[in-house]
């Protein structure tokens, strides 16, 4: 068994609130800097630069990427879907885009959706939709539709902004995979309103923040069997943040 | 205030009031972060919202809300109108915006 080190929440370039330098190229810099060996790229409702960033990831720094989105639902919760096959993310980050229910927007303002390709070079401003809008899906519905596939469905940062008790106030019945927290005291309060596995992300938006690590998992090996029993058995070890 | 004459407003939709609803309508909120109506708003109020999930309807019998308005013509979930059968909370929709909805109930009700 080994202890991976993981942080399972990442912006790119292509979430509009994400810094500009969240490039491939940056992500090499402070990853090769860290200990990380497992992370996921989860850009907001859209997995169009996933591919690109795990294959330029893996081939350049040995650390293991799952494929990922977050999903902002019509409640405004934010959602964490982790996928087992790219085509799949992928697959399900279109049916998200296209049900986004800001089309256009002002990209000078709220930030730019930047799409890079295989080498990790900038390709496209994505000016429609806007990624930062809510699904017209509810969270039920996003968890069934994110259920066809192999998939881990975890609601981020519950209790901050667009968190999914902070929206609706009180835990719908949905059998989540996990939801992630923030804090020991955050673990603590999810505890007692019923949640009891956890997965801690840093949300990364800016370079440095690639580098730290949020939690530990065991495993023989990093495949996403392993992430998944790790979360279902409640043995992801959490590493609180400043 | 009685929940008939707030159905009476032209600027509302009755989309469901319970049988024999007895509750009286003293005071309003409006809010979509459910975590915050949880804290703030008060029993027999009216609730000016655009949050259509179905927990607006426990969030309802938590505080003691009695009646939900939903705004800018939006709609309730099925499941919220079921739920809110079971609870009997009135729900009422309108196509004003939340705003001018909360406005003209503030002035209804200030002037009962």
């Amino acid at each position: 068994m080994t202890e991976f080190r993981c942080n399972f929440h990442n912006h790119t370039v292509l979430s509009p609130c994400a810094d500009l330098t969240m490039t491939t190229e940056n992500y090499i810099n402070f990853l090769t800097k860290s200990s990380l060996d497992w992370i996921s790229i989860t850009d907001h409702n859209s997995s169009a630069n996933v591919r690109n960033y795990k294959k330029i990831i893996e081939e350049n720094s040995g650390i293991k990427v799952i494929p990922g989105i977050e999903v902002q639902s019509i409640e405004e919760v934010h959602i964490l879907v982790y996928f087992e096959h790219t085509h799949e993310c992928e697959e399900f980050g279109k049916i998200i885009e296209e049900s986004l229910i800001i089309k256009s927007y002002n990209q000078e303002k709220l930030g730019y959706q930047i799409l890079t390709d295989e080498s990790g070079e900038f390709s496209e401003i994505i000016d429609s939709p806007y990624l930062g809008s809510s699904s017209s899906y509810s969270v039920d519905k996003i968890f069934s539709m994110a259920k066809k596939y192999s998939t881990a469905v975890v609601p981020a940062h519950i209790f901050r902004a667009n968190g999914l008790i902070t929206q609706l106030g009180i835990p719908p019945k949905i059998n989540f995979d996990a939801v992630e927290v923030k804090s020991e005291k955050e673990m603590e309060k999810a505890k007692k309103i019923g949640y009891s596995k956890f997965i801690f992300g840093c949300d990364s938006h800016f370079p440095q923040q690639l580098e730290n690590i949020s939690c530990y998992i065991e495993a023989d090996s990093r495949n996403f069997q392993n992430f998944q029993n790790s979360l279902n058995s409640e043995k992801v070890i959490p590493v609180w943040q400043p | 205030m009685k929940i008939e004459k707030i159905a009476q407003c032209d600027f509302l939709e009755t989309v469901f009031i319970p049988e024999n609803f007895d509750s009286e309508i003293l005071i309003g909120h409006t809010g979509d972060l459910l975590s915050e109506v949880m804290r703030n708003c008060q029993e027999n109020s009216i609730w000016v919202t655009h949050q259509s999930h179905q927990n607006i309807i426990a969030v309802s019998e938590v505080t003691g809300a009695k009646a939900i308005v939903i705004a800018e013509n939006l709609n309730f979930n099925a499941d919220t109108v079921e739920s809110a059968k079971d609870a009997s909370i009135a729900l009422f929709k309108t196509k004003l915006s939340a705003f001018e909805c909360c406005g003209k109930l503030y002035n209804l009700l200030k002037n009962d």
